[in-house]
């Protein structure tokens, strides 16, 4: 009995100190993340700062109809859909390529790390030079005798920040697979070999399946890093970028630059509530998928 | 001995007072002849501006304090945080204004932010408003103040102005108080100086081509533009020039109210109006001096005489006058010049301004009855600083002040200064020197007493929305249509924003 005391007591103990350590941690999160967010969604339930008028959701509704917010959210949703399965996809082919290779991984594995490393500035100057009107790419069609296009100011363009996306973020991902792929055991595809499983079916029964939860990892991963890419888009065009790359964060940030704290709060607003709903169904799915399998 | 020594004594005042010789030092006729010497010498080696400011007529020779005592309430205290656009230095009117006020209210405690950085300052300003945290008085000359008005932002001075009992509306430029009203009349801002935008143009290309602009109260940009057109088509000559109208920007500026119709949130970019002029631009010849690049129109250098500047190049038809000194010195009447009087350049019949030097009041400041008697001594009549003319211009920023006083203080300096310039390096004029400087001032405080419009198109945005586009087209890389319809969308994006 003394024991079992000694041990509630021990927990609790322990308890304490895990939270005592957590508190700076905690007390940041709640004053810069936090505070911040209650503090803006307030901003958006007001007419303006001045008056402090309570309006409900009527900035959420406007928001919503306006139209260049939802030029900008179909963009937004057109890229993460595309873009995020993409980068999945193509992360976890690499990590798998990269498994087989027996010389120089670590050599081929940084290759993919770097560009997360680069800064915007310095990837926004490669890939102008890539497909500037006066770029390589327009060099080589004007080489092999093919019509040249102004790459960055046509209908590719969102296409062409897929692709900077994909080249910044392959390697998060990549890292992620490779780490899961190490942790399924090998003798799950002796075991299949043994009994006649094929290359496709040691895919779809054994690897998809063990690699799930680092796929449910890398696709937030992903998600998130797709609100990154703004970074780019936004030393390369500016403020006002043609129709087809006009993302949220553009929206949000001329909202800012014209003081209007209503909508710039309303809108942060919207993509939060994506953003948990989001999470929210990630981490749903996965534990049912968890629990099937199991 | 000393019988001897008074008679001496009488002897010397007889003397001297016959002979002119005396202890006194008034002599009339010698006074006067003295007089006109000096006011010879005035006109050829330039005395000091100071003494022709301080003369009698124009009862200025006060000193800053004895003009402050009338209209100041010595009873004020408080503190006030003021954001400046500007470096800090003697030619800051802010910064001067700010050390008089203090030095007579004594209760009073200014301090002043000082920004170099327009980019960097616009963001500031947007965070400070929006928190709450913005100065009691801010500097809006660069930054495009009207969303922040629309905003609820800033307070409205209309109701501060006419609740101040030393404020004398009469003093002012009331016509450009009213070209800055909003939607709603309300005035969110108060400019302390304004500019008139005018054109000189090349004499005998206007006569030659029946351009007499100067009889007709005005041109408007896209006259210059048709005009400049016609001519080189005319005269075979692609090298004609409109110097420092030389960049696509200037026509976007000054027809922007054309082609946006910002209530109805429409763009009329893709009309075939539109396409006509976009095909004018490219026509646009650039001088050496002005280049389009990438990332922004360049900018002409324009010499101090416009004489110079046409005769230095005979393509030249066109030339910007816009500050205080251009204005005046194309008024004046040199001889032997061979550009026209200023010609207003107008939008919608009315003249076309901007304000470089706006300033507005925080509508959450709890300090707005001060800040707008901070805001309404800058504004009011001062002794300006006459060591050199150049100093007042930049105490307000080359703009014409609005206060009536400092105005034709500033314009009579600015037209002596210019006349004893233009007598170094070689011009001359006929006619009395004051009957000229008072006419050129009768002329310029007519058309600074018009109703004008203000033209204060956010150059960022311009840079973001149009340039992109406007320069793949300038340099042949899209066409006329293209850059049209994609303008077209990207202003709409902003519109509906």
């Amino acid at each position: 009995m003394n024991v079992t005391i000694r041990r509630r007591n021990k927990k609790k103990y322990r308890e304490w100190v895990l939270w005592l350590l957590l508190l700076p941690s905690l007390m940041g999160m709640l004053i810069f993340y936090l505070l911040p967010f209650f503090l803006s969604m307030y901003y958006a339930m007001i007419d303006n700062v001045v008056s402090h008028r309570f309006v409900g959701l009527q900035n959420f509704i406007d928001t919503f109809h306006n139209l260049s917010f939802q030029q900008a959210l179909k963009n937004t949703a057109f890229f993460i859909l595309v873009g995020v399965p993409l980068n999945l996809i193509c992360s976890f082919t690499i990590a798998n390529l990269l498994k087989k290779v027996t010389k120089l991984k670590v050599f081929f594995g940084l290759i993919f790390l770097i560009p997360m490393i680069i800064p915007a500035g310095a990837v926004v100057f490669v890939w102008k030079s890539i497909f500037d009107v006066n770029g390589i790419l327009n060099w080589v069609l004007y080489s092999v005798g093919l019509p040249m296009k102004n790459w960055l100011e046509s209908e590719w363009v969102l296409g062409i920040v897929i692709i900077i996306f994909l080249w910044k973020n392959i390697g998060i991902g990549m890292i992620l697979f490779w780490t899961g792929l190490n942790r399924i055991p090998k003798t799950y595809y002796e075991m299949a070999r043994v009994e006649g499983g094929g290359a496709m079916g040691q895919l779809f029964h054994i690897t998809l399946v063990y690699i799930m939860p680092t796929g449910f990892v890398a696709a937030l991963l992903s998600i998130i890093n797709s609100f990154k890419i703004f970074k780019e888009i936004f030393l390369l065009f500016g403020n006002y970028p043609s129709e087809w790359v006009y993302l949220l964060q553009h929206y949000m940030n001329n909202q800012f630059l014209a003081a209007n704290a209503q909508k710039l709060s309303a809108s942060a607003g919207i993509i939060s509530a994506f953003i948990v709903s989001v999470l929210f169904f990630f981490f749903h799915s996965q534990r049912k998928l968890s629990e099937h399998f199991s | 001995m000393n019988k001897f020594l008074k008679f001496i004594l009488v002897l010397v005042i007889a003397i001297g007072n016959l002979t002119g010789c005396s202890f006194e030092t008034k002599n009339d006729e010698l006074y006067n002849s003295k007089l006109e010497e000096i006011t010879d010498h005035l006109d050829k080696y330039g005395e000091s501006v100071d003494e022709l400011i301080k003369s009698p007529q124009n009862g200025n020779n006060w000193t800053q304090k004895e003009l402050a005592t009338d209209s100041t309430d010595s009873a004020l205290s408080g503190t006030l945080r003021i954001s400046v656009m500007w470096p800090d230095n003697e030619t800051n009117l802010i910064a001067v204004a700010a050390k008089e006020f203090q030095d007579l209210h004594p209760e009073v405690k200014i301090q002043i932010q000082f920004h170099d950085d327009v980019l960097k300052y616009q963001a500031q300003t947007s965070v400070e408003l929006m928190s709450n945290t913005a100065a009691d008085i801010i500097d809006l000359s660069y930054i495009p103040y009207e969303r922040y008005a629309a905003a609820g932002l800033l307070a409205d001075l209309y109701p501060l102005m006419n609740a101040d009992d030393s404020f004398h509306k009469e003093d002012y430029f009331v016509n450009v108080f009213e070209a800055f009203e909003d939607s709603q009349n309300g005035l969110a801002v108060v400019p302390l100086s304004f500019i008139f935008n005018s054109v000189t143009m090349r004499q005998d290309f206007m006569k030659s081509f029946d351009a007499e602009f100067e009889n007709r109260g005005g041109i408007s940009y896209q006259q210059m533009l048709d005009l400049y057109v016609r001519a080189q088509a005319e005269m075979e000559d692609e090298n004609l020039y409109m110097s420092e109208f030389a960049s696509a920007t200037n026509w976007f500026e000054f027809e922007w109210d054309n082609l946006v119709d910002t209530r109805n949130k429409k763009a009329y970019m893709n009309t075939p109006e539109f396409l006509s002029n976009l095909e004018k631009i490219k026509r646009i010849k650039l001088t050496e001096n002005v280049t389009q690049t990438k990332d922004g129109p360049g900018v002409l250098g324009g010499g101090y005489f416009r004489d110079k500047i046409f005769k230095m190049n005979p393509a030249v038809l066109f030339v910007l006058s816009s500050s205080i000194e251009d204005i005046t010195q194309t008024l004046l009447p040199f001889n032997d010049m061979i550009y026209s009087k200023p010609i207003p350049i107008i939008s919608d019949g009315m003249p076309t301004m901007y304000a470089p030097f706006v300033f507005g009041i925080t509508n959450t400041t709890q300090n707005k009855e001060l800040a707008w008697k901070f805001l309404s001594y800058c504004m009011a009549e001062r002794a300006l600083p006459v060591k050199e003319v150049d100093t007042n211009s930049f105490l307000f920023r080359l703009g014409f002040p609005i206060n009536k006083q400092n105005f034709r203080k500033l314009v009579k300096a600015v037209a002596n200064e210019t006349l004893r310039k233009g007598g170094v390096v070689g011009y001359s004029f006929s006619g009395n020197r004051t009957a000229v400087i008072e006419e050129s001032m009768a002329q310029v405080e007519k058309w600074c007493g018009m109703k004008g419009k203000v033209m204060q198109m956010d150059l960022n945005l311009f840079l973001d929305l149009i340039y992109p586009d406007l320069y793949q087209y300038l340099i042949g890389k899209q066409t006329a249509e293209q850059t049209a319809t994609r303008i077209q969308t990207k202003t709409e994006i902003y519109l509906n924003e």
